[in-house]
């Protein structure tokens, strides 16, 4: 049985832990409100760039090429993987999640044959104790996703795709349902999938239309497809911050949940062992003054 | 009255603009494109400039465009601009900041150093800056 100071001190502590989970929750909470509203933002970008993406692939691209669009038909590909993971501890299972998934697609694969780029502290942290080979780490803003942090990464992995020491790029992300809810999901980057571009963007773009070109089709393929890889990693990333905070909010929410459960358990035990000294001195007494008689 | 269109501007950090304008005056690659309702289907690269929207009561609405592409259909005009801004939110300041910038990492190129941009980037960003002094001093 400890004593009454003991449990004291446990209270006391719970009561500081259930602060700091409180705050935390809190600020995620409003982080995570700030970046809904850039994935939001985000999307009419990304949904205009599909439009034009398949416009583009009607008006004949199919007889167009490029180095993003090809596909290499070998028997070992060597595969790239783009892991966007947490930036921090304290999300609940946010960060094991987004690597376990990451993780399914690698573990069938030689890590020689594999190139890995890690987004966030705790991806990379993960990969730099593995054997894959890691071939660039880059931080996360948690505060919110520049489109010139995508770009930067987009560079690269276009480099390692165009270069050919990649020949498939998979990206690795949590994908933002709710602020309860995140789904890890591996996506196919490079090389590009076309019927899918076509098939996503919707009616809307499907009218059957002769464009001009300024200065021509092949150009602007050349110039669009980089730049749809900046979206597509951009949609990721900013995906998987707002992941991460919703992730973050509910753990730190269930975390003051639980504070406040032991607090009240501790402080009825408390109670309990005060009224048994009370008990206990009465006792005493009055078998002190039954004594003296 | 004539006859007027849908425009979106969007950049992949926010839209824009979402108006139903008259005339689009856009910085193409191979120079300035003007744009009324009933133009022909066309897809263009954007460089860097400035692009005039004419509203329907007339009025006129400036910005800073940086790179991108114009899809124009039948129905509607989408931009797909790498940055945007309106006239009125141009800071001169800090465009002139980042024109000093861009011309220091111009002239560390050009004498064989290192820098932290690459040419390309330096001298897109010198040219967004020098549009964006050019319009935000006009006003």
């Amino acid at each position: 049985m400890p004593s009454m100071r003991q449990i004291r001190g446990r209270i006391r502590v719970a009561k500081n832990i259930q602060q700091i989970t409180k705050a935390m929750k809190m600020v995620a909470a409003a982080r995570l409100r700030r970046a809904q509203d850039r994935v939001q933002s985000a999307r009419p970008y990304s949904v205009k760039m599909r439009e034009v993406m398949a416009s583009l692939s009607q008006a004949g691209a199919d007889t167009l090429t490029h180095p993003l669009l090809e596909v290499r038909e070998t028997e070992t590909p060597r595969v790239g993987v783009l892991v966007i993971g947490a930036d921090r501890g304290l999300c609940g299972s946010y960060a094991t999640n987004a690597l376990k998934k990451a993780m399914e697609t690698l573990r069938p694969l030689d890590p020689a044959s594999t190139r890995v780029l890690a987004v966030g502290r705790k991806a990379y942290g993960f990969f730099r104790r593995r054997d894959y080979p890691l071939v660039g780490e880059y931080d996360l803003n948690m505060t919110g996703v520049s489109f010139t942090d995508a770009q930067e990464i987009s560079r690269k992995a276009r480099e390692l795709y165009v270069s050919g020491e990649i020949d498939v790029l998979y990206i690795a992300y949590t994908r933002f349902l709710s602020a309860l809810t995140q789904k890890p999901v591996v996506v196919q980057l490079l090389p590009i999938v076309t019927d899918e571009i076509a098939g996503t963007a919707g009616d809307a773009a499907t009218s059957q239309e002769e464009y001009l070109f300024e200065p021509d089709a092949e150009e602007i393929l050349g110039r669009l497809l980089p730049r749809y890889i900046d979206t597509q990693i951009y949609q990721a990333l900013s995906e998987a911050v707002a992941s991460e905070h919703g992730a973050r909010m509910t753990a730190m929410s269930s975390a003051t949940d639980n504070a406040g459960k032991m607090i009240s358990t501790l402080t009825l035990v408390l109670n309990r062992a005060r009224q048994a000294n009370i008990t206990k001195e009465i006792a005493e007494i009055v078998g002190g003054a039954e004594a003296l008689r | 009255m004539a006859s007027t269109f849908p425009l979106n501007i969007v950049t992949p950090e926010k839209t824009v603009l979402s108006e139903t304008v008259q005339a689009v005056q856009l910085p193409a690659a191979g120079g300035s494109l003007g744009i009324l309702a009933g133009h022909a289907p066309l897809l263009a690269e954007l460089s860097v400039g400035e692009c005039v929207v004419r509203l329907p009561n007339g009025a006129q609405e400036q910005l800073v465009i940086a790179g991108g592409f114009v899809e124009v259909s039948r129905e509607q005009v989408t931009v797909l601009a790498d940055t945007a801004e309106f006239a009125a939110d141009i800071d001169v300041n800090r465009a002139e900041a980042s024109l000093a910038r861009a011309r220091e990492m111009l002239a560390k190129l050009d004498a064989g150093a290192a820098a932290e941009m690459d040419r390309a980037t330096a001298d897109a960003e010198m040219r967004r800056a020098q549009a964006a002094i050019r319009i935000g001093g006009r006003r």
